[in-house]
């Protein structure tokens, strides 16, 4: 058993960080003592180790987390990722959410900053909003929160005017790494432009002028298939913003 | 969100993109998104992907009777079904609005342009005309499912082979042979012109267009226009149907535009078909190389495997007395040689099971089964060793049911007895049997010929009833051949 990096890490750890994993496959052999954590993130425990579930990339957070990076599209809410949604709904007390998952989201009409019962937002049927799952069972409709932990608004709510696109999740995952993906510092050098990831693979972008924030959009998600670790963003950007897309 | 709701930032960023002439995509506003046809090598299905739209169609043809009104052409009939896969917003089994409308368009496209010949559909005036149905399934809808669905039923229409059919006067009525694929090449559908379908979306009132539009594009459009060309510039139809109008200059706008996109679509559609022409060749090549056997075991008349004989009932009759007759010799080299029995009696079968199926209507199908039902009846009750091997009632064709390899002689006659059955037991023109058990005696016939006498008596009885009076042929020939409810039966009883 090759040793681990990280001195406090169990032996096995190291050896699959990285490496494609399938389902059933042991990622790591639980030790006799000590504790881990494991989320809702393709891994289960079984036995005397921790298999996958899904198939994908073994990867390790800072913290150690270990968690498995898979290709896929579909959603699964999961808490404390953000999400852009589209309300669908606008009840008396809370509304109702399409954030692309297996169920409607709830998101309550006070989770606002100063948001009272006399002061609720002006968000109406159709609008995009930028928001934290803040309660998610795998049977019952998720919970938003437009609310940081402190109560302040720190950039999540209604979203005003751009456009919102596709891509997988795991892209939308890597778009919001620190420091983030090379394709997006290229396209802020020839662009201004912002940007609101959800983690539920949709992402919010406007620019000052359609034109623009179209090829913005086209050059972030193809990035995704055309563009590798290595390759030059720079020239990629520039090629994207000047040509526009291939249609379809 | 693309493939659920529209959100407002969307819609409102879509139409103000179109005013700037770029759209979401990336396309300028007369782009089309990348078109790829794909057919089957058995010529019956193509495959169409406009962008993500996938639409495959499926061309069936069988011979029917004409609809009513002429009868000299053959029909057209499309059926369109949006798959759950395609799009959430489709429900299994439930044919919404939406499917009918793309299947009435589509139709209108295709069939009320007169694109297909039907007069060349036509096989036998006012008797039998080719029926094509052309199925429309939708895999995928990601916009414009009105151009993917038309383009789909045309490939499908361009790349369809049809069997070639010969029809012959054979004795006094007329046959149709439908000849297999391997003995005579299946022919293309003849098509008049190809009518190509060119949509747009509508913005800004009805002031800018976009073509071929995409899934959010049709969302936030106002409005859409489907117009429909063939490659001569001729306008086949137009469908403009719900939401904003559109003034007289931009309509004619948008007829050019399409006009120069129905050129493109057709030379795509060509070069499609020629590369299909060439893998359908070689695999025809495989087939034939594969098996010469194959193609030749069909049996009589170089392999022609479906025969369907047409006439009225006073023909069938005539048929029916013939095949008789072949039966009859067939049972008498039967009697000659029992160990061979199942197979003179299989094709004994086989010849009567064809008089039965060739006989007018279903009054012959029907006779025969009364026949069979009758026969058992009437034998369960006069024999009383019955053993029944196998039960007659249960057969569906013929007067001789295929035995098993020991048949003997006697139960090959008891069979065609029973099958005869009632029929022979009650006809008074037969003078009681001396022998028990056998309840039909021949007319002139060698009594110890017991095979060939009751095949005798189902010949005489149904001379007698071609020959015999009274209403039309259809009823007499049943008379003749159920035991009871015949007039000429009843008649004789009396007598």
């Amino acid at each position: 058993m090759p040793p681990g990096a990280d001195g406090a890490e169990p032996a096995g750890a190291a050896a699959l960080v990285g490496r494609v994993a399938a389902p059933g496959d042991e990622v790591l052999l639980l030790p006799p003592g000590g504790r881990v954590a494991i989320g809702s993130s393709g891994l289960r425990p079984s036995g005397g180790a921790i298999v996958a579930t899904k198939s994908g990339v073994v990867r390790r957070t800072r913290g150690g987390q270990l968690w498995i990076e898979g290709r896929q599209k579909r959603y699964i809410p999961a808490e404390g990722d953000c999400v852009v949604g589209v309300v669908v709904d606008r009840m008396s007390e809370h509304f109702t959410v399409d954030i692309a998952g297996p169920f409607k989201a709830v998101l309550p009409m006070l989770s606002f900053e100063n948001a009272t019962k006399r002061n609720r937002p002006a968000i109406y049927e159709g609008d995009a909003v930028f928001a934290r799952v803040a309660q998610a069972h795998p049977d019952m409709d998720p919970v938003l929160t437009c609310v940081d932990g402190q109560g302040r608004a720190s950039n999540y709510g209604h979203l005003k005017g751009g456009h919102t696109f596709e891509c997988s999740c795991a892209w939308a995952r890597a778009l919001l790494e620190q420091p983030p993906p090379a394709v997006v510092a290229a396209l802020g050098a020839e662009v201004p432009f912002e940007m609101a990831v959800g983690l539920n693979g949709r992402v919010w972008i406007d620019a000052p002028s359609a034109a623009l924030a179209v090829r913005a959009a086209g050059a972030l998600r193809a990035a995704e298939e055309e563009l590798g670790p290595g390759g030059d963003a720079g020239a990629f950007v520039k090629r994207a913003l000047a040509g526009g897309g291939a249609g379809g | 969100m693309e493939r659920g709701t529209l959100s407002n930032n969307n819609r409102d960023f879509i139409r103000q993109a179109i005013k700037e002439d770029v759209r979401i995509d990336g396309r300028q506003p007369y782009d089309h998104r990348k078109l790829s046809f794909q057919f089957s090598l058995d010529d019956s299905s193509a495959t169409v992907q406009l962008g993500g739209t996938r639409v495959v169609a499926a061309v069936a043809a069988a011979l029917e009777a004409p609809l009513a009104g002429g009868g000299r052409e053959g029909s057209l009939r499309f059926n369109v079904e949006l798959s759950p896969m395609a799009s959430p917003a489709f429900e299994a089994g439930r044919t919404g609005e939406d499917a009918v409308e793309l299947a009435r368009v589509v139709e209108r496209a295709v069939k009320q342009s007169g694109a297909v010949d039907l007069e060349a559909l036509c096989v036998l005036p006012g008797r039998r005309v080719w029926a094509l149905r052309v199925d429309v399934h939708v895999l995928d809808h990601c916009g414009n499912l009105v151009d993917a669905a038309t383009l789909a039923a045309l490939a499908a229409l361009r790349a369809f082979r049809r069997p070639q059919v010969s029809v012959g006067q054979g004795d006094d009525s007329e046959e149709i042979v439908i000849h297999p694929p391997e003995s005579r090449e299946p022919q293309p559908l003849s098509m008049h012109h190809l009518p190509f379908p060119i949509t747009f979306a509508l913005f800004e009132a009805g002031n800018l267009v976009a073509m071929d539009p995409s899934l959010q594009e049709e969302a936030a459009a106002e409005g859409s226009l489907t117009l429909v060309l063939n490659p001569h510039g001729e306008v086949c139809a137009v469908q403009k149907a719900d939401g904003v109008g559109i003034d007289r200059d931009q309509l004619m706008r948008c007829v050019r535009l399409a006009a120069a996109r129905a050129g493109e679509l057709a030379a795509a559609l060509k070069a499609a078909l020629a590369s299909h022409e060439g893998a359908r060749v070689a695999a025809r090549v495989r087939r034939r190389g594969a098996g010469p056997e194959a193609a030749g075991a069909g049996g009589a008349e170089g392999g022609a495997r479906h025969v369907v004989v047409l006439g009225d009932a006073g023909q069938a009759d005539a048929r029916l007395a013939a095949m008789l007759k072949e039966m009859e010799a067939a049972a008498a080299a039967f009697a000659a040689e029992s160990p061979s029995s199942s197979g003179d009696s299989s094709s004994s079968g086989d010849s009567s099971g064809s008089s039965s199926s060739g006989s007018s209507g279903s009054s012959g199908s029907e006779s025969d089964d009364d026949t069979s039902g009758q026969g058992h009846g009437a034998a369960g009750g006069k024999q009383q060793q019955a053993q029944q091997q196998q039960q007659p009632a249960a057969a569906p064709t013929g007067f001789i049911k295929p035995g098993k390899a020991t048949l003997k002689s006697e139960d090959f006659a008891r069979k065609a007895t029973i099958a005869s059955g009632g029929a022979g037991a009650k006809r008074p023109l037969q003078k009681p049997s001396p022998k028990g058990g056998k309840p039909s005696r021949p007319r002139g016939g060698d009594p110890a010929a017991a095979a060939p006498d009751n095949l005798a008596a189902i010949a005489a009885m149904i001379a007698g009833a071609a020959g015999g009076g009274g209403g039309s042929r259809r009823p007499s020939l049943a008379a003749a051949i159920k035991p009871k409810g015949g007039k000429k039966d009843k008649a004789a009883r009396r007598a």
